[in-house]
């Protein structure tokens, strides 16, 4: 028996796979699988890494707002949707251990372009998505941005919804990527800006690694903030002119991630600062629908808009004021750790949370007051220290329309 | 030259190989539709080998075959849940056998062994390897193979004889 079952196993295995064909094209389906296996590797490893970087300091700091809450639907009318396709967010979950940048930019005696009133920004970046806030200095709503890019017929597009609350319009805008740096990059280290534009995914602790390293940075000095090592990142040359603003980068060194940035034009009387303090959050499906902007009932639709382009990603667009101005429209800035602005839903932004630090501790923002170093003089308070008048020239403005 | 095999080496040794290496497949998996996953699934993994790695193509796609099917490839648990299935139809003792074709139900018994059994029986009976190139082919020792196969064939005869089959039946099914 057992002969006569092995042979005709073997003989019912011959009827069952008599006239076998390979499918055409089963290498490369093969191929095509391999890759898109790929990318979802890639994908889960960063959103690993990241819920292992901001799991640890989520379990000891108590409550992320993220990007302003989701909309009221009471309040508003239309929403303002972008989103990143499943390429775009498995890349952007690669950059900075895969956390939402926020930086809350406060100004003094700096314009932000267009909305003159505004005082105060926030901005979240999350690859290739961004949603971007001003806000006045009693925290009153003046704009409210967002963009994402796109792949349309071919073209790559960025497009996004706008509001202007003093106007009271909205618009949706779609236009090719901004193709330029917007800050200086010498030749010596050709597209290594720092700050990269606004929009374009950044891997910060690897550009600033590559600024240090070519030469267009380099480390002045390490500082301690509440328990946390700092390194303090410069421009390597001198600032060529009044027009040009001294630069200072604090950088998390546990992390590589920016804990704040600072711009001072020291030419002006008084000078001019923005003061930029990172937070850096957990791409949940929350903070990222928090994305989106909510267009308030009643506001009217008008053409093409700027799209967020200005902030820390783009500085050449923030203008030093020309002269010493009272003007009540731009009020000496605060920082964001004192300075509560209203969202569009109404509630006030949080203040800015520590830092993931994946050594395991939290590691906070530095305050704006000046601390001691034990390795070097005080952490100076960037945004709200007093200084010559400013220059005068304004730089070019594109986004501000 | 690239680093890895790429999609025209591969078409290439289909075009030649194929069908043999698409019969196998099919054995291990007892479908068409499972074997062509199958083949492609060890296109995948043989695509993302280093060339280096790969001296023979077809022998190491073929071993990466009947290795993926050995390690149970999909879920571990899909031969097991067809068994209910088949011991309700081998509880049919007073099923008129000569309906049956023996030979079919033998294959589809094979299909609900464990995978490395079904590769083991594949390997030694069907590809007639013997018992130590079948353990080179699998990567384990020869004593894991004559276990395997003598567990896979017992099953295969108790299953057999649920079905009340009888020597001149068999008998008269060769001639």
């Amino acid at each position: 028996m057992n002969v006569d079952v092995t042979e005709l196993l073997v003989e019912g295995l011959d009827r069952l796979t008599d006239g076998a064909i390979v499918p055409a094209g089963l290498a490369q389906q093969a191929e095509r699988n391999r890759r898109i296996r790929r990318v979802k590797v890639r994908a889960m490893t960063g959103a690993g890494s990241a819920m292992a970087v901001a799991g640890v300091a989520l379990g000891v700091v108590a409550g992320v707002a993220g990007p302003a809450a989701a909309p009221d639907s009471g309040s508003s009318g239309t929403i303002g949707a972008v989103s990143l396709d499943r390429a775009q967010r498995a890349l952007a979950s690669t950059y900075d251990h895969g956390l939402i940048e926020e930086i809350q930019v406060a100004v003094h005696h700096v314009s932000l372009g267009r909305w003159q009133s505004a005082s105060h920004e926030t901005l979240w970046q999350y690859g290739d998505l961004v949603r971007q806030q001003g806000a006045t200095s009693s925290g009153r709503l003046v704009f409210d941005l967002n963009s994402v890019a796109r792949t349309v017929h071919g073209q790559a597009l960025i497009s996004g919804y706008g509001v202007d609350y003093p106007a009271r319009t909205w618009w949706h805008t779609a236009r090719p990527p901004w193709e330029g740096e917007t800050s200086p990059t010498p030749a010596r280290c050709p597209g290594v800006a720092l700050p990269a534009p606004t929009g374009s995914p950044v891997n910060w602790p690897a550009r600033i690694r590559a600024a240090v390293s070519c030469g267009l940075y380099k480390v002045s000095r390490t500082a301690r903030l509440h328990g946390v090592k700092l390194s303090v990142i410069v421009p390597a040359d001198s600032p060529a002119g009044a027009a040009e603003p001294d630069r200072v980068l604090w950088v998390d060194q546990a992390t590589g991630l920016p804990a704040r940035i600072t711009w001072t034009w020291l030419g002006g009387r008084p000078s001019g600062s923005v003061t930029g303090d990172f937070s850096w959050l957990r791409p949940t499906s929350a903070h990222l629908a928090a994305f989106d902007v909510p267009i308030p009932v009643g506001f009217r639709k008008v053409g093409p808009g700027p799209l967020p382009q200005f902030g820390f990603g783009s500085f050449a667009n923030l203008v030093p004021l020309p002269s010493p101005s009272p003007s009540s429209s731009l009020v000496p800035g605060r920082s964001a750790t004192t300075t509560p602005t209203a969202s569009p839903t109404g509630s006030p932004t949080r203040a800015p949370r520590p830092v993931p630090s994946p050594s395991g501790s939290p590691t906070p923002i530095p305050s704006s007051s000046p601390t001691p170093s034990p390795s070097g003089p005080p952490v100076p308070s960037p945004s709200g220290s007093p200084g010559p008048a400013p220059s005068g020239s304004p730089a070019p403005s594109p986004s501000g329309g | 030259m690239p680093n890895r095999l790429d999609v025209a080496d591969l078409e290439q040794l289909l075009a030649e190989r194929g069908e043999q290496l698409m019969r196998a497949a099919i054995a291990l998996t007892g479908s068409r539709q499972a074997g062509e996953d199958l083949l492609q699934a060890a296109l995948e993994r043989v695509l993302a080998t280093p060339r280096r790695a790969v001296a023979d193509t077809e022998g190491y796609l073929r071993r990466t075959l009947y290795n993926l099917a050995a390690d149970g490839w999909r879920r571990r648990d899909r031969w097991r849940a067809r068994v209910p299935l088949l011991e309700s139809s081998a509880s049919r003792a007073d099923d008129d056998v000569a309906a049956i074709d023996l030979r079919d139900a033998l294959v589809r018994v094979l299909i609900q062994l464990p995978p490395r059994q079904r590769a083991v029986i594949v390997l030694r009976y069907w590809e007639q390897l013997s018992e130590a190139e079948t353990a080179e082919l699998l990567g384990c020792s020869a004593g894991t193979v004559k276990s395997n196969a003598s567990k896979g064939m017992r099953k295969l005869r108790e299953l057999v004889a649920a079905w009340n089959l009888d020597e001149p039946y068999l008998a008269k099914e060769k001639s």
